[in-house]
This record gives C-alpha cells, structure tokens and sequence, in this order.
C-alpha cells in the first residue's frame, strides 16, 4: 500500500473511533425495575349470627340448620390458589358445621365440607381473579347423641394459599 | 497534487466531528418500585391501582458540549425490554427545564416503545432536566415476578 492510502486508511479509522465516542456520549440508560409481589388478599362480611338446632321431626335426626347471610370477597394474582377453612377449637362430639364457598369468577368450589382444626379445601383451581361479596353457606347440625350443648362460639378462618 | 487536495479534504471533513462528537447527554437518579397488597384500590375484591408513577424529577438528564445557546438538539426515548411482560407499559414526561440553555416540549406523558421517538427539544448546555417516569397496566393478570427494562436517551445534534 502506498504512503497516500496508509494516511487515508489511518484518517479514516481515526474518524470511525472518533465517531463511536461521539455516539456513546450521545447516549443515556436508564433501568427501571418493577416487582410484583404475591397477592393473596380475603376479606369475610361479618358473623354469620347464632345457628340453633332445635327442631326435629319424630323418627328423624334433628334439622340441621343453614345460613347464607355472610360473604367473602378475595383478590389474588396467583395461579392455582385454593381457599382453605380450618376451627379454632374442635366442634362439641356429635355436632358438625360446614362450610360451602361459592366459587369466584376463576375457580371450583368444593361444596358443603366439613370444617374441622385440619384445613380443608373449600375452594381450589383459584387464578388471578378478582371476586366480591361471594355467598358462604354455614350449616350447622347435630344427632341427638350430642345431647343439650350450650351455647358456644367457633372461628373459621379462610386462607388464600397454594 | 491532486492526491494532496484529496487528503486535506477529507481532513477536513473529519475535521468537523469534534463539534458533532462534544455533545453529550447524562442521566442521574433512579425509579423502582414494589406492587402489593397495599396497592389495590380498596383492599380484597379489587383489583392494582392500574398506574403508579415516580416523584417528579426522580430523574435527571444532562446536556453538554454544544457549541452555545443557539446549538439546537433533540433527546429521543425508547426502551429495550430485559424481563418485561407486554401488558405493562411505561411512560414519561419532562417536568421542568434544568438550568442553562433553554427546553421545550415533552411535558405530557407519552408511551415508550422500541423503537426512538421524540422527546423533547432544547438548545444549549442544560444540567438537571427533571423527568417523571409512570407505569401503567398493572393488574392481577401481571404474575408475581420482577420485571426491568432499559429506557435509553439519545441527544441528536439539530
């Protein structure tokens, strides 16, 4: 390569680099991050009041009793959650209560299930949904080998969990 | 001779890069945010509060190296997605005009995508131009996760 080219070629990779400079000052970053965090968020409407059972029919077991009066209302941003319902205390022997959730807009309810101090489902397949004021069907019932049971309180906690 | 003239011509041509190659912009601050519980709009039952936006002037840009205060400029905007979901979407808006040279334009909220688009303009040396950054979209649909992207500011020597 002769003299001439050599300073050509050298000008013209001088200029390159000068330009790549040129364009990296030229240009500034910023990264945003954004995190999402788990949500799993139910609310209940209130007490569903006193249940008695105090009627019968002769030759039957006594009438069991229901109530429809108390929703609950739920946000999550999970996938496959389920809504769990566990006892403080064990029920008096011979008494049961349930639990029926009516299902949120994404999700399978389980029906009438027995709520015990081990959580149950009561709710399952739950995914991104947001849900309000959803019935809770509580039913109350008793054989006669319960015998009298004063009256007594229970608490039933709802869980959103997977 | 003429091989002479050849090469001082494209010297000076080149010559004129160190005016184009000065200027130069920088950004200061950050903006990241954490979404919860404690963004929905009234607790269970409803859904994210759809946006959440940064202070204004969270962030600042810089421009330096023109050649004087009639040294038109523009800044172009786009972001590059690293871990990024479509249904979120960014936003930004200029908020006040730094000090020196002067600003203009770029006070409304607009979208970024891709691809550069017009910001703002200015002339001048100007330091500290405040810019507020907004996220929109943000639902119960948006999975549990961290999500990041890189919004690069180009000055462009008018």
């Amino acid at each position: 390569m002769n003299k001439t080219r050599r300073i050509l070629a050298a000008v013209a990779v001088l200029a390159l680099c000068g330009s790549i400079a040129a364009f990296a000052d030229a240009i500034a970053t910023q990264t945003l991050t954004l995190e999402v965090t788990a949500i799993n968020e139910i609310e209940v409407s209130g007490n569903p009041g006193a249940m008695t059972v105090n009627t019968a029919t002769a030759g039957s077991q006594p009438d069991a009793v229901t109530n429809a009066l108390t929703t609950y209302s739920i946000t999550t941003n999970g996938t496959g959650m389920k809504i769990t319902g566990i006892l403080n205390t064990v029920m008096p022997t011979n008494v049961t209560l349930q639990a029926a959730l009516a299902a949120p807009d994404v999700g399978t309810s389980a029906g009438a299930t027995t709520l015990t101090t081990t959580a149950a489902d009561l709710v399952t397949g739950v995914t991104q949904v947001v849900s309000s004021a959803k019935t809770i069907t509580y039913t109350l019932s008793a054989t006669v080998a319960a015998g009298i049971v004063a009256s007594t309180t229970r608490t039933v906690t709802l869980t959103v969990t997977n | 001779m003429k091989k002479a003239m050849t090469i001082l011509s494209i010297l000076a041509f080149f010559a004129r890069g160190p005016a184009w190659a000065q200027i130069a912009i920088s950004t200061s601050g950050s903006w990241s945010r954490s979404v919860g519980a404690s963004d929905l709009v009234s607790g269970a039952g409803s859904d994210l509060t759809a946006g959440c936006e940064s202070a204004a002037g969270a962030i600042t840009l810089t421009v330096t190296g023109t050649t004087g205060g009639a040294d038109a400029w523009r800044i172009d905007v786009k972001k590059v997605d690293i871990a990024w979901i479509s249904a979120l979407r960014i936003y930004f808006r200029r908020t006040d005009s730094g000090s020196g040279g002067s600003v203009s334009g770029g006070t409304t909220y607009q979208q970024l995508t891709d691809a550069d688009l017009s910001f703002f303009t200015g002339a001048g040396d100007v330091s500290g131009i405040g810019l507020q950054a907004q996220l929109g979209g943000l639902s119960v649909s948006v999975p549990p996760a961290t999500y990041s992207a890189t919004v690069y500011f180009t000055v462009v020597d008018n």
